[in-house]
């Protein structure tokens, strides 16, 4: 056993050997039974690994337990995993709140300005969690509650990496679903009825150039269903109005979507409705366009050729498939990181 | 490399019914759209000409789609068109020969009939999906029917010892290529899996 570290909360042991952590006592079994997952913990530092010393990230907030709550109530795992909290406030609070960065989750049950912060995870022994003064940071009677600390911890580390090169181009659409959902417009409000966006790499996501598709997941009953599989026709005003003569789409999806506010408002299941919408989800792919900017030539070229298209599918959430699931990957990519290096 | 394939790009086979107005001669057999692509042979060979016998080209690239009482495409007379106007009247014709719904041509190509309904009204479709409806093409215009009834049956027959040509299309596409997360583990990887390296009873 080597010990680099005279200080008590430093002292580093083989976990091989006969100093490794004692089983948890009974009084600590009698504790672990009531771990959570979001509970904050009151401690003062928690330890991070450096090249020659075990520095400590201050917590005067408290730190959060990240450990699944399955994981945390058996007795015969030895350690928890907890994450610093730290207080944010005006719009980096709201962005946090709102899932927008992914890096802290509310834990708002210790603190309205509490945030678990993602970036410092540490490896705490159960023996010392166990003696730490503990409250809920997640009211655990809220099931939904409970489930969405869950599900930010795995966005977190489980988001899909997008090719770099793909990035730029699926970026001016997070941008405009960004500047718009939230907006008393057409468009936001057809937003709203968005269930999720995902994109397709038809072919697979191996090798560039990509072929993709924007999959525009509405909810149920939003897309006007007819009784058979025909298309129902689009009337002449309508199809002339959106394309060309060469048939390409000619209205900007802020077009299409106030055309679909008054058509939705008319008749809601008319095939006006139906062609708008399908037009809306191919406009909303039209913007997939990359904007390279000052980038060197040759990061524009690779951005440029690494997608051949992008088409759009409309289903609703009753119609998108396992297949189309498996192939397919949430849009969510950090709008806040800098400009991608290739 | 353009976002879409230019008029001039994109050449749709039209053996048995050109579009009209169309019917330019024989293109070279290079295009940009498709270069990198996988499966590039047996696209291009489908979309711009001259065209070789697709045999030869799909044993070159893919696995064959195996059909034995299909004919080997001929030799095909290109026609140009714009884009959306090209893509739109292949997808309109190939649901009117092929005699499937909307729906079905949508599950061979990997969408909803949705989205058909869109390429049938010009709307945008990327490259991959223009060589599944090229490819998809070639096969309905070779096989051995006077009519969208006899192809439809034929396209659902039941065949010796192997799947029909509906369901052999089917599976060449929707292999394991495109997987990405969603559901990225078998169920033989999922069931029996171990949350640690030791469990103790």
């Amino acid at each position: 056993m080597q010990r680099r570290s005279t200080t008590q909360q430093s002292l580093i042991i083989d976990a091989e050997s006969s100093d490794a952590p004692a089983p948890l006592s009974e009084t600590h079994l009698q504790v672990i039974d009531s771990f959570r997952q979001g509970d904050v913990v009151t401690i003062d530092g928690l330890p991070v690994l450096g090249p020659d010393v075990v520095w400590f990230r201050r917590t005067p907030y408290g730190a959060v337990l990240l450990t699944q709550t399955c994981d945390a109530v058996r007795p015969e795992k030895s350690t928890v995993a907890l994450v610093p909290i730290v207080r944010l406030e005006g719009s980096t609070a709201s962005e946090a709140r709102d899932g927008k960065l992914l890096r802290y989750i509310h834990v708002p049950s210790a603190d309205p300005e509490a945030f678990a912060d993602l970036s410092v995870i540490a490896t705490i022994d159960k023996a010392l969690f166990a003696a730490l003064p503990r409250v809920a940071g997640i009211d655990q009677t809220d099931d939904d509650a409970v489930r969405k600390f869950g599900r930010a911890v795995g966005r977190r580390f489980g988001r899909f990496p997008f090719p770099d090169e793909v990035v730029p181009w699926l970026r001016p659409l997070e941008v405009v679903m960004q500047s718009k959902h939230d907006k008393n417009s057409p468009e936001g409000a057809a937003m709203r009825d968005v269930v999720e966006l995902r994109v397709e790499a038809v072919g697979g996501w191996q090798d560039p150039p990509y072929a993709l598709t924007l999959c525009v997941i509405v909810k149920a009953g939003v897309i006007p269903t007819f009784p058979d599989d025909e298309q129902p026709p689009c009337p002449d005003d309508l199809a002339a109005w959106l394309r060309t003569d060469t048939g390409d789409l000619r209205q900007t999806s802020g077009a299409i979507a106030s055309r679909l506010a008054t058509e939705r408002m008319r008749s809601p299941s008319s095939a006006s409705v139906y062609w708008l919408w399908l037009s809306l989800a191919e406009a909303w792919a039209a913007r997939c366009t990359p904007d390279v900017g000052k980038r060197p030539a040759e990061d524009a070229a690779k951005i440029r050729s690494a997608v051949t298209g992008v088409d759009a599918d409309l289903v609703d959430e009753g119609g998108f498939d396992l297949y189309r699931y498996r192939r397919s990957e949430q849009l969510d990519i950090d709008h806040l990181s800098p400009p991608i290096p290739l | 490399m353009s976002l879409y394939t230019s008029p001039e790009d994109l050449v749709l086979l039209s053996r048995t019914h050109p579009i009209p107005g169309s019917g330019p001669p024989a293109r070279t057999w290079t295009s940009s759209i498709f270069t990198g692509l996988s499966g590039i042979a047996v696209t291009t060979a489908l979309l711009v000409g001259p065209v070789p016998d697709a045999k030869s080209l799909s044993e070159s690239t893919r696995p064959p789609l195996t059909q034995p009482a299909i004919p080997p495409a001929q030799a095909a007379r290109p026609v140009q068109a714009g884009p959306a106007q090209a893509s739109a009247t292949i997808v309109r014709d190939l649901h009117a020969k092929s005699g499937l719904t909307w729906e079905q041509l949508g599950r061979l190509l990997g969408v909803s009939r949705r989205a058909v309904h869109l390429w049938a009204a010009g709307g945008r479709v990327n490259s991959r999906h223009l060589e599944l409806l090229a490819q998809l093409r070639g096969i309905v215009d070779n096989l051995p029917a006077e009519n969208a009834s006899q192809r439809r049956m034929l396209i659902f027959q039941a065949r010796q010892a192997e799947p029909s040509i509906f369901d052999t299309f089917l599976r060449q596409h929707t292999g394991e290529e495109g997987v990405v997360a969603g559901t990225p583990f078998s169920p033989d990887q999922l069931l029996g899996a171990r949350y640690d390296e030791v469990e103790s009873e």
